[in-house]
């Protein structure tokens, strides 16, 4: 086999290197969209749970409390010892709390860890070094007010910023200085985040960053010999199920399942590459079996079997794929690399806060690559390859090409497996759990491609024949030639337009989509942003680690003349049923606009009063889609910092913010049950008299801590 | 050795069918040189097509060595094909991406030869066609002449017992053409083979010790 392979096959491919060089790039590429995506996906992932893990240092236990965080009552009941000097539950040697905040200085994210500067050091070894460079003890001490800060060596290196000197961050209060006390060395904890890393007091980032009386998360040091899975037991029986207690190894699995749109928009656009890369080989391959027909023929008359004739187009297709691979691989890890660096610093505030440094990419991603371009490779190479064990020596040798296989037995393959994907999509698309699920949207989008390519010669043999037929009718001979020549080999004029096809569709979809809900969002926009300027803090994105500002900023704006109304606005995200739901809260009362909400499902008028009385909220049909079960349910069950906590569902509505879902919550609902006075952003109303561009020069005078939108 | 028992061949040209042999039978044995004469169109490459395997009869048997191979399955008849049957064409058929040994050692280590063995016999054989130096040359660099012998060699790579040659001078020029026809009729003379031509050159009729004529079918009665 390898002779034939070495002696015919490789000698081909040197003979046509045009065409041998567009089939390996053809595979390169569908590898290289795949490697890149992946190292995006496993950057995103690995890069959140090294944070949580390294963060976590010694803790072999993490308390947390979704968005709402712990309360520190949990922190006073987990660490005040009985009359015996012994803390309430067996095996906790400690409890640390601990807040993250991704912070901005210049053009850098810096995550800002707050940890119990008394007691942290059980948990995290810190190495600092002082002015003139020698070894502090213990660094925790120097943060003994409430602006210091220690930051990491080469963070303040490449930012030029000195121990003793003042820098300004943004903080829900504004921009507030802090003292750099120290600086730490760049490894273990103070090395997380790509090195952009800072820590400070808990108590005093409490104050900073609107996490009056709760902290993020509670790390817990056991007792030496005892059991992580009996004191996470006992932590959680004693705490309720109002907090989650986990390893933090755990923490950082569950995000993968906070990214699902994510994740399937990427995967589809690699698996369409990868499609395209098949129809690449898929006609290179047949025409090669083409242009070989005499050689198969020799081939099969000196006693080359059918199965090694087979196994001969198959090998060089592993070969293209091999090559193309190593290329995919190359220029997929140098594309991944640039698009990490890209995507993270646009996702990390989106998804999961994550630093771009450090692209995960590792042996298993080429393994997978690898395997993906070869599998797509003898996908694309098996028809034309087992057309070309139907050679007959004696057609080749005495009369010249002679291929064909039976049209009616290849349409029938073709109606087989158009029918197969139809009934795979249909059950993946219309079957719930499926349908839910980010395998099952996958395995019905690669059932789509299938079907579409299955299709394509099924219908393009019934447009060709009456085409054909009509060609007679109209005595019009060129016509009926050209028809009846693509009908002579279906499978290869089918397989060139298949390919077409598809990128088309793709195309389509993507437009049709735009312009579908192009309009509809408008609409929504419209009446959703009905503000004339919006104040929010400079951070891009919303999230529990970035920094909201507290309500009371929203009497300074008020105070500016011309200013009619500031209304609240708060957006966060929340762990729902295993996705990452989003809460908006919005004192809708005031310049209440009943158009804002596109009702799907409920009386529009009983909701909307209910809803200014605060009897419920509106749950968005995103979330509906995500969560079927909740299109007919009457409540939804949300955790709190209270416990978890019901609440009637007044009606289902259109709304873009989110597509995993929004719950809509009117604004003095939310502060009682939530107990989170911050806020996103303002949006500022004006009188009919002002002029908006002085009104945000005064914003802007006023606080240079925020960015200003006018509308 | 090759025993073909009233062989028949229809072929269908649309809804008409054609009988291309109509109850052909006769006997080759091993250092017979049998040739097959008749106009175009009369069966003749028929024969040599069913008899290589490279095409099924409609009806009849045809017996190698006592073998059917009317009733083998295609890869049984590749097999055969491989190690008992030699095929000489009128257009070489060569592998073009193959130099003249690789074209001779193929079927040897198709055939499960050790790749040293496979070369020191397809050298020797091409050092006995006179092709001793023209060893590592693809077929393009090669004379007509020169690859009809390649291809003789590669006939005899795997020593078969029955050589089928298909109008072998038609290609070439009556020099060369001479040249492989004496080296065919020394197949069968010299070493023993049953050697089966298909021809209408009366040239390369001569060097036969039988010749069969083929019309419409029917061997025609001497």
């Amino acid at each position: 086999m390898l002779t034939l392979l070495r002696t015919v096959s490789l000698r081909r491919l040197r003979e046509h290197p045009f065409r041998t060089a567009l089939t390996v790039l053809g595979i390169g590429l569908g590898v290289a969209a795949f490697i890149s995506v992946q190292m995006i996906l496993d950057t995103m992932s690995d890069s959140y749970a090294s944070m949580v893990e390294t963060v976590a240092g010694k803790a072999q236990l993490q308390i947390t409390g979704g968005e709402a965080g712990v309360n520190e009552s949990v922190h006073t009941l987990l660490t005040t010892p009985d009359e015996n000097g012994r803390l309430p539950v067996d095996g906790v040697k400690a409890a640390l709390p601990t807040i993250q905040v991704i912070t901005r200085y210049g053009e850098d994210n810096l995550l800002l860890l707050a940890v119990d500067t008394l007691n942290d050091a059980t948990a995290r070894d810190y190495e600092m070094t002082g002015e003139d460079d020698v070894e502090i003890d213990d660094p925790l001490a120097f943060l003994n007010s409430q602006n210091s800060l220690l930051l990491n060596r080469e963070f303040a290196e490449r930012h030029g910023i000195a121990i003793g000197q003042t820098i300004d961050l943004l903080t829900s209060r504004g921009k507030k200085p802090f003292d750099v006390k120290g600086l730490l060395r760049s490894r273990g904890t103070a090395d997380t985040f790509g090195g952009n890393f800072a820590l400070m007091d808990v108590f005093a980032a409490q104050l900073y960053f609107g996490r009056q009386g709760t902290f993020d998360s509670i790390d817990i040091i056991l007792e030496d010999g005892a059991s992580a899975d009996a004191v996470a037991d006992a932590l959680a029986r004693r705490l309720g199920d109002q907090y989650e207690v986990a390893r933090p190894k755990q923490r950082s699995e569950s995000v993968e399942t906070m990214s699902r749109s994510f994740t399937l928009g990427l995967t589809v656009l690699s698996l369409v590459v990868l499609s395209m890369a098949g129809f690449i080989i898929l006609n290179a391959v047949t025409t090669t079996v083409y242009q070989r027909i005499r050689e198969i023929g020799i081939l099969r008359m000196v006693g080359v079997t059918r199965a090694r004739i087979w196994a001969l187009f198959i090998g060089e297709s592993i070969v293209l794929a091999l090559l193309g691979s190593a290329i995919g691989v190359a220029v997929g890890y140098a594309a991944g690399r640039a698009a990490v660096l890209y995507f993270i610093g646009q996702t990390s505030s989106v998804f999961v806060p994550t630093s771009g440094a450090d692209p995960t990419f590792h042996s298993a991603m080429v393994l997978r690559g690898t395997l993906l371009g070869i599998g797509v490779s003898i996908l694309g190479a098996a028809w034309p390859s087992f057309r070309a064990t139907r050679i007959t020596p004696l057609e080749v040798v005495r009369f010249g090409p002679g291929l064909s296989m039976g049209r009616g037995a290849a349409l029938r393959w073709w109606t087989g497996l158009a029918a197969v994907s139809a009934a795979a999509t249909l059950v993946c698309l219309s079957y719930p759990p499926l349908a839910n699920d980010l395998n099952g949207l996958r395995t019905a989008m690669l059932a789509i491609l299938v079907l579409s390519v299955a299709a394509t010669p099924v219908l393009m043999n019934i447009v060709l024949q009456n085409l054909s037929k009509i060609g007679a009718r109209l005595r019009t001979p060129l016509f009926r030639m050209s028809s009846e020549n693509v009908l002579r080999d279906l499978g290869r004029s089918s397989m060139t337009v298949a390919a077409f096809m598809v990128a088309l569709a793709v195309m389509f979809q993507i437009y049709i989509f735009m312009t579908s809900t192009k309009e509809e969002t408008k609409a929504w926009m419209n009446n959703a942003l009905r503000a004339d300027l919006v104040v929010t803090s400079s951070s891009a994105f919303v999230t529990r680690t970035s920094v909201p500002m507290e309500a009371s900023l929203s009497d300074t704006v008020s105070a500016i003349p011309g200013v009619d109304v500031v209304r609240h606005m708060r957006f966060r995200n929340v762990s729902y049923q295993g996705s990452r739901i989003s809460l908006l809260s919005i004192d809708f009362e005031k310049k209440f606009n009943p158009d804002r909400f596109l009702f799907i499902r409920g009386d529009r008028e009983s909701a909307l009063k209910a809803f200014l009385a605060n009897e419920g909220v509106f749950i968005s049909q995103a979330l509906v889609i995500h969560h079927p079960n909740l299109g007919d349910a009457a409540s939804i069950s949300l955790s709190t910092p209270s416990g978890k906590h019901s609440f009637r569902i007044l009606g289902v509505v259109r709304d873009y913010l989110s597509d995993e879902g929004v719950v809509t919550f009117n604004r003095p609902l939310y502060l009682e049950i939530y107990r989170d006075p911050l806020v996103d952003s303002f949006q500022v109303y004006l009188l009919p008299s002002a002029d908006s561009d002085d009104v945000r020069r005064e914003i802007d005078k006023g606080s240079a801590t925020r960015s200003t939108c006018s509308f | 050795m090759l025993d073909v028992r009233d062989l028949k061949k229809t072929y269908h040209q649309g809804e008409v069918p054609v009988h291309a042999l109509r109850g052909v039978s006769f006997r080759l044995e091993p250092g017979e040189f049998l040739a097959v004469s008749g106009p175009s169109g009369s069966g003749k490459s028929t024969i040599l097509n069913l008899i290589g395997g490279l095409d099924d009869p409609t009806d009849g048997d045809i017996l190698i060595d006592g073998r059917s191979i009317v009733t083998l399955d295609d890869a049984e008849r590749t097999r055969m094909r491989r190690s008992r049957i030699g095929f000489i064409f009128q257009f070489f058929n060569l592998l073009p991406t193959m130099t003249a040994i690789e074209n001779v050692t193929l079927p040897l280590l198709l055939g499960g030869t050790a790749r040293k063995s496979a070369d020191q016999r397809a050298t020797e054989i091409l050092e006995r066609v006179g092709l001793g130096h023209r060893l590592h040359h693809r077929p393009t660099e090669l004379s007509g002449g020169e690859q009809q012998r390649v291809a003789i060699a590669r006939a005899l790579a795997f020593d078969p017992v029955l050589i089928l040659a298909d109008e072998p001078t038609g290609n070439l020029d009556t020099k060369s053409g001479t040249q492989v026809m004496e080296m065919i009729s020394a197949l069968a003379r010299d070493f023993g083979k049953a050697v089966l031509l298909v021809t209408h050159d009366p040239r390369s009729i001569s060097y036969a010790g039988r010749v069969i004529n083929i019309v419409d079918g029917l061997v025609e009665a001497a």
